[in-house]
Parts: C-alpha cells; sequence; structure tokens
C-alpha cells in the first residue's frame, strides 16, 4: 500500500507546532492583502480539519464535504472574525458543528476506524521505509483498537484540540459537560496501560 | 509521556492510518478560487436540502440541494447509477443561460431552458461547484456560482 507517497507533505497537525498561531499569522497576511496566504493556509489546516471530522465518525466523502464547505463559510465570513488567531478555533469548531450536524441528521457513521482497520489489513507489504515509520503508529493503533468507541473517539477529538468545545462534545457523546475532563483521564490510563507505560 | 506527549503521538498516529485524502487541498483550494477568484462573480447561498416534488421525476421524492442569491432560485439534484452521477437543476427565473459545472479536474457545460430545466446526463462523481451565466444588461452577462458540493 503506498500511503506514505500518496500522504500529502507532511504538515504535522499535533499542536505542539503551534499550527494555530501560524494559522493565524497567514490569516491575518491574506486580510493584510496577500491572496496566497490563504493557500498556505489551505495546506496548513485541511489535514487537521479532516481529522476533526472523521473524529466525528463521518464517511470519508462526507468529511471532505465538509471540510471544504468550512473554507468557503470562512471566504466569506472573514470579515466576522476580528482575531486572526481565532481563525483555528472558528474553522474547528465549524468543521465540528457541520459534522456533528450531519452524524444526527443523516444517520450515516462509520464505526469507529472501521474503515482504517480495513485499510491495515491491507495485504499489500508496504515499502520498507513506511514500516519503519509506521511501528510506533501500528503500536499506538494496536493499542487504541482495545479501548471503547467512546474513548476512541474523545482521544481523537482532543488530540487534535486540546481545548475542544465541550457543550458539543457533552451532546455526542452523552455524558455531562463535567465528566468529559475525568473521561479524558480514564481514557489515557486505559491507553498508556494498554501500551505496558507506567504513568507519567 | 506526558499527556500532551501522548496526545501528539495519537495525533501523528490517526495521520498516518487516516491521512487526508490526497486531492481534498486542491479541490479545496479550486472551490476558493471559484467562490472569490472574480469580482464579478456571485456566490449562491446553500438554503438546505428539499425533497424535489414526485411531479419532476416518477417514483420516490429526491432530496435535492436549494440554493439563493438576489433575484435567482435554483435547486440540484444528484442522483446516482452505479458510478454514474446525474445531476438535473431547475433555475427560477428561467434561462436562456448556460450551467457550467466543475469538479474532478474537469469542465462540463449545458444549456439552460426557458423553463430554467438543465442538466447534467453523465457527471462525474465528486466536489463540484455549479456556475450560472445569465445574460444580463449591457451586453455582459451575469455569473452565480455555489459553495462547493459533492456529485
Amino acid at each position: 500500500m503506498m500511503r506514505a507517497m500518496t500522504a500529502p507533505p507532511a504538515v504535522r497537525p499535533a499542536p505542539d507546532d503551534d499550527v494555530w498561531g501560524r494559522a493565524g499569522e497567514l490569516f491575518a497576511e491574506w486580510l493584510d492583502g496577500r491572496p496566497a496566504a490563504v493557500e498556505d493556509l489551505v495546506r496548513l489546516l485541511t489535514p487537521v480539519l479532516w481529522q476533526v471530522a472523521r473524529g466525528c465518525r463521518l464517511p470519508a466523502d462526507d468529511a471532505a464535504d465538509v471540510v471544504q464547505h468550512a473554507w468557503v463559510a470562512l471566504v466569506r465570513s472573514a470579515v466576522s472574525i476580528a482575531e486572526p488567531r481565532a481563525v483555528g478555533a472558528w474553522l474547528v469548531t465549524t468543521v465540528r458543528r457541520e459534522a456533528l450536524r450531519r452524524v444526527a441528521t443523516g444517520g450515516r457513521t462509520v464505526g469507529a476506524g472501521d474503515d482504517v482497520l480495513d485499510r491495515l489489513a491491507d495485504p499489500a507489504p508496504p515499502p520498507e521505509d513506511v514500516v519503519v515509520a509506521g511501528a510506533e503508529a501500528h503500536r499506538l493503533w494496536q493499542a487504541v483498537r482495545t479501548l471503547g468507541a467512546r474513548c476512541q473517539e474523545l482521544l481523537r477529538v482532543v488530540a487534535f484540540d486540546r481545548r475542544p468545545d465541550y457543550a458539543a462534545l457533552s451532546e455526542r457523546l452523552g455524558m455531562p459537560v463535567g465528566s468529559i475532563g475525568p473521561t479524558r483521564g480514564r481514557c489515557l490510563a486505559r491507553l498508556r496501560a494498554a501500551l505496558g507505560e507506567v504513568p507519567a | 509521556m506526558t499527556d500532551d506527549e501522548l496526545l501528539d503521538s495519537l495525533a501523528r498516529m490517526w495521520t498516518e492510518v487516516d491521512p487526508v485524502p490526497p486531492g481534498l487541498v486542491d479541490d479545496v483550494l479550486a472551490g476558493l478560487a471559484a467562490a472569490t477568484g472574480d469580482d464579478d462573480v456571485e456566490l449562491f447561498e446553500l438554503l438546505g436540502a428539499v425533497d424535489t416534488p414526485a411531479d419532476l421525476r416518477a417514483g420516490e421524492p429526491v432530496p435535492a440541494l436549494r440554493f439563493s442569491r438576489y433575484g435567482l432560485e435554483m435547486l440540484v439534484r444528484v442522483t446516482a447509477d452505479g458510478d454514474r452521477r446525474r445531476l438535473d437543476g431547475w433555475l427560477a427565473p428561467g434561462g436562456p443561460g448556460t450551467a457550467v459545472l466543475r469538479g474532478a479536474g474537469a469542465e462540463l457545460s449545458a444549456p439552460i431552458g426557458p423553463t430554467g430545466r438543465f442538466e447534467f446526463p453523465d457527471a462525474l462523481a465528486g466536489p463540484a461547484v455549479l456556475e450560472v451565466r445569465l445574460p444580463a444588461d449591457a451586453g455582459r452577462s451575469r455569473r452565480v456560482v455555489t459553495p462547493s458540493f459533492v456529485v
């Protein structure tokens, strides 16, 4: 499987790279009249928005659609975003709201990771560098699979958005807002146990 | 490993096992170009989905997307037959005019009849934008584009 070949140039979505700060800078440049900045912004944040939409268990075609709509909505609403640094949060919120709305009204969802499982089950041997690069991911994925669907979904959301919309999450996961934090802690503890890791 | 480090690892893992589709960034950029590239181009607003009346087509009502822009209203319905997609559109008020469907790296055009009817019997599946071009005053044409939607 050519996963490594078809993946876009790696923009690491983990927030430790300060993706949100960079997004704010690009958005400000675009508002200041540099049209090419929006292209950089799209390349930077689309992979993150994809994960947000997929984390709501949307099928791939719906997830792509939701991401596209969020970008068009951003361009049309740009003037209403007073603080450029808020652009990342605005996009994530727009994607998540629309994704959850579609999940609620359309009834089309995929099981947590069902199609990912299919991909990993691809019998074609991947190139060796992918095997090496994917070793950590494979180990983590095996551990994540041992968790319940709710834990998987919650961890996927917070992995890409450390300060998510708790009210929306609460509704989606069917748990009180106040229990999201503790549940997150329990899910991480279970993941550590599955990884055989002593808590930090 | 701290919680944040573990969550960073999870983010990298999901990015690897469920990467963004290769064409999505380009599709987004194409959609934005269509929506913003020309100041003379107007943008339809998506009002939502409606069931097309049964008399438009024999059989079950089929949901259609409803768009509007000052003085114009449009319904767009996509039906699938295996891998093939059929797009039917109704514009009010009617033509003459031209409908242009851009998506999947291709551009198709179709005439808009006096009743506002237009059709793409063999559209390509995937994200697309639809543009209508209508004659306007002083020999110029009016161009109105939808946000991207999935055919």
